[in-house]
Parts: C-alpha cells; sequence; structure tokens
C-alpha cells in the first residue's frame, strides 16, 4: 500500500464516535444546538407552508367572484353554464339587530353542499321553511339559551319581535362582536326587510386553479359580460387571485429568518467545536505522534460534527413536525413534511461541516511536539502588568484575560441574539394598541356615525336619498354636542353620482375640496391640478387612478370630458372635466373617495342640500368617559333607523387578538433566537469548570475557602456577562430604534419606546444563568473528595 | 520539639469483606526542623498517609496534631485556612496556576490569606532557590526542575509549620532530581524548615535526616 493511502474510515468514525462519548456535555450543548436550530427551521417552514395550505383549502371552499345586483333568473341561467361550477344566491342584510344586547344581522346563503361554503355545519340541517335560522352556538350561549336544535327564540328584526327555530349550528369565531343568523330562501325572498335586496351570486368558474391572474380576471369578466353584469358589480376573490401569481412573500420569509438561525447556530456549533479542540491539544498530539495525518485529524473533527447532525437533526424535524401540526393542524400534511424534512436535513448537514471546518483545520495543525509537553492549554504570552494583590476578582480578571478568544466568541453569539432580542422587544412595546386601532376611520375620533349604506347593495346615486333627509344635520349635531364630555364633532362630506365615461357607467363618490386642501394640489399629476381651474372649468381631480382604472376597465385622460348625473331630489346631468389626474393619493388612511370636486362646484351642483356623510366624535378623556359617551350616543340614535354607530372600542375587540397573535410569535422566534445564545454561554460556562477541576482543586489545597472559590466564579461570570450586556444594550437599543422608525414610515401606530422588562430580564438571565452553573457545577465537584479531584487530569 | 504526631491513624476504604485497610494504626512524631522522608512500595499508603497529615483526606480514627492543633475536628473551610497558614505542599506534578506568573504562584497562598508578602523572605527564597530572573515567566515557560523550585518556593512562603512532599522528584531526571532535593535540604536548615517527603526511590532517602518505612498501612522501621 503507498505510504500516501489511508485506507482506514472506520478507524476515524470509531475515534470519533468515542471523543463525542467522552465529552459528553459539550456533546449534548453542540447537538441541542443543532436540534434547536432544525426544530425552529422545520417549524417555521412547516407552519408557513401550512398556512398556505390551509388557505388554500379554505379558497377550494369558497367563491372565485361574486357578481352582485343579480336576479334570481340570472343565478338559474349561471348555474347551468359550462364554464361555471357551482352558482349559489346570496344576500346580506347590512343593518344590524340586538336582543337582550347582543348584536346579529341575517344572511341567506344558498351554497349549502356542493364546493363553495360560506359557513361549516356543525349540527342540524340549513333553514327551509320562513321561520327556521342556522346560528352559531356561542349567539344562544350569550343569550343565556340552551345549544339545542328546535330550541325557539324571539328575535327582534327592526321595532317587532319574531319567533324563530334554531334548525342548526354552524362554528363560530370566538372574537365575533356581531353575530351571522342566516335565513331561508323563503324568508330572504318574503320578509319586508330583504325582499327588495338585490341577489349576489357567488361563483366557482371550472378550471381556473392552474391559470394565470390574468386569465382568470379575463374569464370572470367575460362572464359578466355574457350576463349583462355591470362591471363594477363583479367582485373578484382577492385571496384567489393572489394565490395564482407565481411565487410569494411566504418563502422569503422562511429564507430570512432561517438564515438568521442557522447564523446562530454556526456561530454557536464553531464556538463549541473551538473551545473543545483547543482543549483537546494533548490528546491530539498523540495521535498525530502514533501516525495520524493532518487530513485524518480533519476528518476525524468533521466526522464528530457528522454524527452530532445525525442526531439532532431527526429529532429537531420530528419535534418540528409535532410543534407545527399543533399550530396548523388543518395545513399540515405528510407530503410537506417531507419535503421540508428532506430539504432541512441537507442544509442542516452543510451548516454543521462549515462552522467545524476552521476547527478542524486548527486541530490538524497541532504540533505533537508541543501538545506532549503541555499539560495545560497553551496560553498567549502577554506583557506582565504590575503585581495585583491576588483576591478572587483578580484571579477572575485573569482567567478571563487569558481566555480572550474563548470569551470572545461567548459574547458574539450572545450579542447577536441579545441585539436580534431587543429589535423584536422594541417592535412589541413600540406598539402602541390603540393606536393601531385608530388606524382609519378613528385616527382623530373615537365614535363614528355614518348612513346604513352598503357598496354591496348600491342605491342609484348612493348615499344621496340618506343626505336629503337631512339626519346628519345640525339638529343631531346640536343633540350630541350636548352629550357631557363630547370634545368635537368633525363633519365628513361626500357627493355622489354616476359617471359615464369610455361606454362605461359607474358609481362614484367625491370628496370635496377647498381651497386650503393644498395636499392635493401638490401631488405629482397630470392636467391642471390648482383650485381655481377646478372652481373654473367645473373640472374634477382623480386620485390613486390606478385603483380606479381597475375596477372599471378604463384610462382616465386630463382634459376630456365625463358625463356626470345626480340627485338633489330631482335628476340632472351635466358634463364635468377631468382636470387631472394623479397615481398618487392625499389620504394616508384611505377613508375618502379618490376622486375629487371644488366645493364650490359642489355648492354649485347641489346647491343647500346637506352633502355630510359621516360625524367623527373624538371625546374628553376617552378612558374615563367613552362607556358614558357611547350609551348616550346608542340612546340617541334609536330615532335613527338609516344611521349606525362604529366605535373604537369594538375595532380594539376586533384586533387585539390578531395584535396578540402577532406579539405571540414576535417574543417567540426572538427567545429562541437567544436559546442558542444560552447554550453557548451554559457550554463555556460548564467546560471552563469542568476544565479545570484539578486547577479549583490545587488552590482548594493551598488553601482557598470554598467561599473565596465561588467570589472567584461569581466574578468570572459577571466578567462574562459584562461586555455582553454592554454591547447588547447599545447596539440593540440603536438596532431597535433605527427599526421602529424605520417600520414608522407605514405604520403609525409604531411609537419607539424601550423595552425595559424584557431587557430587566435578559440582564438577570445573562448574570444569573453563568453564576447558576457555576456554582451547580462546583457543588457537584465538590461531592468529589478533594483528593480524588487532584488525581485528575485537567482534560 | 514535636512539631507533628499521630496517634493510631486509620484509614479503611469500603467494608467486609471488602474492606481496604490503606493505613491501618500508625502513631508517628516529626521533630521540628527535620526532614523526614516517608518510603515505601507502591500502594504501601505513603500517599495516604501524606494527604491525612496535610489535612486533604480525613482519617477514619485516630488523632493528627500539626503544631498543637488537632485536625480532626476541624471543618472545611478551617482546615483550608490552616492548610495556607500551616502546611506547605510539593506536588510530584508542581500543580502550578498556569495563568499566573511565576512571583504570582509563589506568593498565591500569602495573599489568599488577605496578608502581605514579606518583600526580604521573598527575596531571600528567591535567590535560594534560583528564580529572581524567572519571576515574570509563566509556567509553561519553565522546564520540570524550573517548576518544582516555583512549588517549593509557593510551599515556602507562607511561613508553613511544615513542607509535605509528594513525590517531588518524580517527574524529574536524575540530576534535576539531586538538585531539587538539594533545594529541599537547604531550606529545611536554612530556614528551620520541617519536610516530611513521599518517596519510593531509595538512593533520594539517604539524603533526609530520617526515614520511616510504610508496608501494607503500617510502619515497619524507622531509623535516623
Amino acid at each position: 500500500m503507498s505510504l500516501n493511502k489511508n485506507n482506514n474510515e472506520a478507524i476515524i468514525y470509531r475515534i470519533a464516535k468515542n471523543n463525542l462519548v467522552s465529552k459528553k456535555m459539550s456533546s449534548f450543548f453542540s447537538m441541542l444546538s443543532i436540534l434547536l436550530a432544525i426544530t425552529l427551521v422545520s417549524t417555521l417552514s412547516l407552519f408557513i407552508i401550512g398556512t398556505q395550505t390551509a388557505e388554500q383549502n379554505i379558497l377550494n371552499h369558497m367563491q372565485h367572484v361574486m357578481y352582485m345586483n343579480v336576479t334570481d333568473e340570472q343565478i338559474q341561467r349561471m348555474a347551468s353554464d359550462d364554464r361555471i361550477e357551482q352558482c349559489a344566491p346570496y344576500k346580506e342584510l347590512e343593518k344590524e339587530f340586538q336582543t337582550q344586547g347582543v348584536a346579529y344581522r341575517f344572511f341567506y346563503n344558498g351554497a349549502c353542499g356542493g364546493n363553495i361554503q360560506s359557513y361549516i355545519l356543525k349540527k342540524g340541517k340549513a333553514p327551509q321553511a320562513y321561520h327556521e335560522i342556522l346560528v352559531d352556538q356561542a349567539f344562544l350561549q350569550e343569550l343565556g339559551r340552551d345549544a339545542v336544535l328546535g330550541e325557539r327564540i324571539d328575535l327582534d328584526i327592526g321595532g317587532e319581535t319574531q319567533e324563530f327555530t334554531v334548525c342548526g349550528y354552524t362554528e363560530g369565531n370566538d372574537s365575533t362582536v356581531t353575530h351571522p343568523i342566516h335565513v331561508s330562501k323563503t324568508f330572504a325572498d318574503q320578509n319586508p326587510l330583504m325582499k327588495d335586496l338585490p341577489y349576489t351570486a357567488l361563483v366557482r368558474i371550472k378550471d381556473v386553479t392552474n391559470v394565470s391572474g390574468s386569465t382568470f380576471t379575463t374569464i370572470a369578466y367575460q362572464i359578466a359580460l355574457d350576463y349583462k353584469i355591470e362591471r363594477p358589480n363583479v367582485n373578484l376573490n382577492g385571496k384567489f387571485e393572489e394565490s395564482l401569481l407565481k411565487g410569494n412573500s411566504g418563502t422569503y420569509v422562511i429564507l430570512f429568518i432561517s438564515t438568521l438561525l442557522f447564523i446562530a447556530s454556526s456561530i454557536v456549533i464553531y464556538s463549541i467545536f473551538y473551545l473543545s479542540v483547543t482543549a483537546r491539544v494533548q490528546q491530539i498530539g498523540q495521535l498525530q505522534t502514533i501516525g495520524m495525518t493532518e487530513k485524518q485529524v480533519k476528518q476525524m473533527i468533521r466526522r464528530e460534527g457528522f454524527l452530532l447532525s445525525v442526531c439532532g437533526i431527526p429529532i429537531g424535524l420530528l419535534m418540528g413536525g409535532m410543534i407545527s401540526y399543533l399550530l396548523i393542524p388543518e395545513g399540515w400534511t405528510f407530503q410537506n413534511f417531507w419535503i421540508a424534512a428532506l430539504n432541512i436535513s441537507v442544509l442542516g448537514i452543510l451548516i454543521v461541516q462549515l462552522s467545524v471546518r476552521k476547527p478542524a483545520s486548527i486541530a490538524s495543525k497541532f504540533s505533537p511536539i508541543e501538545a506532549s509537553r503541555t499539560v495545560e492549554p497553551v496560553t498567549k504570552e502577554r506583557p506582565v502588568n504590575k503585581h495585583k494583590a491576588l483576591t478572587p476578582y483578580v484571579l477572575a480578571r485573569m482567567e478571563s484575560k487569558n481566555n480572550r478568544k474563548k470569551w470572545w466568541f461567548t459574547t458574539v453569539s450572545l450579542a447577536f441574539g441579545g441585539i436580534l432580542f431587543m429589535v423584536a422587544t422594541t417592535w412589541v412595546a413600540s406598539w402602541d394598541q390603540e393606536q393601531y386601532a385608530r388606524e382609519g376611520i378613528f385616527s382623530n375620533s373615537e365614535y363614528d356615525i355614518s348612513y346604513l349604506y352598503t357598496h354591496s347593495t348600491p342605491k342609484p346615486y348612493g348615499i344621496t336619498e340618506f343626505q336629503l333627509s337631512g339626519h346628519l344635520g345640525s339638529q343631531l349635531e346640536d343633540d350630541i354636542r350636548k352629550i357631557p364630555n363630547v370634545k368635537d364633532i368633525h363633519i365628513e362630506e361626500e357627493v355622489f353620482g354616476n359617471i359615464e365615461y369610455k361606454g362605461v357607467t359607474f358609481l362614484q363618490g367625491f370628496y370635496p375640496i377647498s381651497a386650503d386642501d393644498t395636499e392635493y394640489y401638490q401631488l405629482l399629476s397630470k392636467g391642471n391640478n390648482n383650485y381655481n381651474y377646478m372652481v373654473e372649468h367645473d373640472a374634477i381631480l382623480i386620485t390613486d387612478s390606478s385603483f380606479s382604472e381597475n375596477i372599471n376597465g378604463i384610462t382616465f385622460e386630463a382634459g376630456e370630458k365625463i358625463k356626470f348625473r345626480y340627485f338633489d331630489g330631482e335628476e340632472h346631468t351635466i358634463e364635468l372635466e377631468i382636470g387631472a389626474v394623479t397615481a398618487e393619493s392625499a389620504d394616508g388612511y384611505g377613508n375618502r373617495p379618490n376622486f375629487c370636486m371644488a366645493d364650490k362646484t359642489v355648492e354649485k351642483l347641489w346647491k343647500a342640500m346637506n352633502t355630510a356623510s359621516s360625524f367623527s366624535i373624538s371625546v374628553e378623556d376617552y378612558e374615563k368617559n367613552g362607556k358614558q359617551v357611547e350609551a348616550a350616543l346608542q340612546t340617541l340614535l334609536v330615532d335613527y333607523e338609516d344611521l349606525s354607530l362604529s366605535t373604537l372600542r369594538e375595532k380594539e375587540i376586533e384586533v387585539s387578538g390578531e395584535i396578540k397573535n402577532i406579539q405571540m410569535q414576535i417574543y417567540g422566534i426572538s427567545i429562541f433566537i437567544i436559546l442558542f445564545s444560552i447554550f453557548n454561554l451554559i457550554n463555556t460556562v460548564m467546560s471552563s469548570i469542568i476544565n479545570r477541576k484539578k486547577q479549583l482543586s490545587m488552590l482548594e489545597s493551598i488553601g482557598m475557602e470554598e467561599r473565596q472559590v465561588r467570589n472567584m466564579l461569581f466574578w468570572e461570570s459577571f466578567l462574562l456577562a459584562l461586555p455582553n450586556i454592554l454591547f447588547t444594550l447599545t447596539f440593540g437599543t440603536i438596532a431597535g430604534f433605527a427599526f421602529t422608525s424605520f417600520m414608522q414610515q407605514s405604520a403609525h401606530y409604531l411609537e419607539y419606546h424601550f423595552p425595559v422588562i424584557p431587557v430587566i430580564f435578559y440582564v438577570i438571565g445573562m448574570i444569573g444563568i453563568p453564576m447558576l452553573i457555576s456554582f451547580g457545577c462546583l457543588k457537584r465537584q465538590n461531592n468529589i473528595s478533594l483528593v480524588e479531584r487532584m488525581k485528575n487530569e485537567d482534560s | 520539639m514535636n512539631i507533628l504526631s499521630t496517634n493510631n491513624l486509620t484509614k479503611y476504604y469500603g467494608a467486609e469483606p471488602l474492606l481496604v485497610k490503606a493505613i491501618d494504626g500508625i502513631s508517628l512524631e516529626i521533630e521540628q526542623g527535620s526532614f523526614t522522608a516517608i518510603v515505601g512500595t507502591s500502594g504501601s499508603g505513603k500517599s495516604t498517609l501524606l494527604h491525612m497529615l496535610g489535612g486533604l483526606d480525613t482519617p477514619t480514627s485516630g488523632s493528627i496534631y500539626v503544631d498543637g492543633q488537632e485536625l480532626s475536628g476541624m471543618g472545611k473551610n478551617e482546615l483550608a485556612i490552616f492548610r495556607r497558614r500551616k502546611i506547605g505542599f510539593i506536588f510530584q506534578n508542581y500543580n502550578l496556576m498556569p495563568n499566573l506568573t511565576v512571583y504570582d504562584n509563589i506568593v498565591l497562598p500569602v495573599e489568599l490569606d488577605g496578608r502581605s508578602v514579606d518583600k526580604e523572605y521573598f527575596t531571600i527564597i528567591a535567590r535560594t532557590l534560583g528564580l529572581e530572573d524567572k519571576l515574570n515567566r509563566k509556567p509553561n515557560k519553565l522546564s520540570g526542575g524550573q517548576q518544582q523550585r516555583v512549588a517549593i518556593a509557593r510551599a515556602l512562603a507562607a511561613k508553613p509549620a511544615i513542607i509535605l512532599a509528594d513525590e517531588p522528584t518524580g517527574n524529574l531526571d536524575s540530576h534535576t532530581s539531586g538538585e531539587v532535593i538539594g533545594l529541599l535540604k537547604t531550606t529545611s536548615e536554612k530556614f528551620h524548615q520541617t519536610i516530611v517527603m513521599i518517596t519510593h526511590n531509595e538512593e533520594i532517602a539517604q539524603s533526609v535526616d530520617r526515614t520511616i518505612r510504610i508496608e501494607d498501612g503500617k510502619i515497619v522501621e524507622s531509623r535516623w
């Protein structure tokens, strides 16, 4: 056999295995780091994939498109169209009712059976007879009634009470403020409240699950054209359309967080292997002395890494699979699991091999001669400072200084995790829940009164006929102002009319702008975007033009004319000029219409008609007075059947679950990332004590008391934690502030707050954990007699 | 005057029928300023005896008096304090602190006791042991013999009642061994220091004032 031939894989493998078994502690922490990284990456991947699968499952039972304002006859014809898989009728009564303080609304849904599942029937059957209803169990529980089939209940339906019979239950949503009541077709066609409401057709189109988004859109609009359904009445399922897009943000999230996790685990694994290798100088030197080549030494270290991967990865995958199943059982599949497992395993092995590459290289370069002389690890010679009295603190400092590299690795991995932790906790601490709920109509108020009008059941001139009643007028305003603690009422105005342009007719709201609304005139636009021009030429301004262009399928050109039909008690038709068109928007919250008209033009057209569309009411000291004001407003509005009240309180309830969910996920991920650092810290501290067993026993033999040893270890822990804490607090604060400031550009509900409580816990943990570990190890060592400990060679 | 005495000292391990009698009834007295060697074959109980004399291990029965104080009633911390004030240890493997300089290693027991170093005394020790020019070095830069000299200096620094040396020449070549034994004799005479040394080397045992032979945990011979 040639001298260069090393045909002894088996022995290398056996030595590597023995090394791991003999160094149980560092092997354990290395494997734990791998296991944790794999668990996190697999949980995250399977969770995101599972969410997408679950969403797809839901989409498989939803309509692809809603055609609004259709007749029963159109629905019947569409149902037998070859292009259509299923067509189900649907009606929704916007008005909300209450019985015993429990709010509810009426729906008719003809999609029972078939692929469209607007609700999940848990028990019973769909309503058939006039008085039969389908409810969720929480609704009956809130009414204090038994959740039993056949239960009869009296419900208020607009001033009168009717008895209904519960024929079935649906799966309910715990955070629902208003409960859905599903009625029969008979009720929907005959009851005065619902009979005049137009139908909406819920439609699933055949063979569109694997087409592009634009193909799907074309088919949907073609069907609308064939059944003479106007374009504004076509409501595409946005989620379904999104699912047809190639590539999605979920993949990027997996990649980004996986990268962070793998970096964190790489640092830890590198550090652990580095410590392990430098503590084995003598052993490796001896192996080289008896004939192990440099290549074989590297192979041995890499084998150790591989063996740890082989143990840690399967357990990590199993745990990741179990956790992701618990998080999202409805989206979990074995196929997804195996695909993710294969990819993550390959990646995990590669990362570990990369992490141990450098320590393996270092180990291969140990000189057998030096290694045979050295009992303790060789330390660099440093300039000797003036002698200081050898107190436990001074001894601790010397130990730290002489193991700079080891301490540096630990600090880096701790700081990496710490900074991420601080960014995450800063984000959570800066999240103002009330501000989040205020996004939108509650930006400057706590209550919003508007006309009970919905765009899904449009009237010919929008809210104009409500405005003619003048209910949102001075009388109501005065009554509201009389309520104690009402601070201010802002009156929002909007006018409606029908636009005919380029062969398309659609209903559109306009926002009246005055000369003072300069933010509109500063938008980058085509045409004449200034107040005087708009007044003189009866011109309109179209903002966020792409939104309207997409809905209506036309392009707006500045300078062209539109035909405008409006109503002020009588119908009128006028030509207006498109004064200017801009893709930008001046309304950050999206509360106002994109089409604008000069206030003088509005006055000219609608004259003295009340053009108020909503009252936004703010309260003095909302925390204290909110309840009282809300009760007063409810009482006031009893006489106004066409007005509805929305409250900040309801919005807060609605978003609270969402916020909590997001915050828990952020905390969860950041704590897991810190776990890597903590593993590394524990390993560093424990190996430091275990590798100095003999040294510590020697100190005891020459007269160091246990108290002095503990003090020395305390100071070592503190000196280990201090640079990390300072580094983390400094750069973590900067990073947290920068991140929050960046996010504030789009998330106005963020206001920078230093995460005091999490940081206190972090500091206590970083000092406390190494202390506890040190004292625990010391106590354990002291169970062995001093003489026995002195006999052991330090490893 | 006796600086150290034991009375019927025993150290047993295990229980019948597997009882191991490492030390089986040893009574001895060591005179102040003497240089005594305890010899015996491997497993005779020499190290066990030394460990008990130095308070590193506790006897099964019997008493030990060092400088008038009985060790058996002392707790762990009391023994630690006692060791740093009254006992100087020299080990076969030197047992120096690798991260401390030669100077720091020598003064360690004194400063652990919160006392200041007697600079004049220190200078004498350093000169006697030939360590003056090595005080700023770390142990890994010294040869075995040099490291053992540092260990001897450390043992002397606290001016202990007695120095206990466990095979101090075990890791040294014959020439260096001779040097180290010579230094121990010198320090014993110069500083009127009581030294008890364990060795299995009969030749080395010739250089001392008194030899005590141990076999099977008992003293079988004691000669001046």
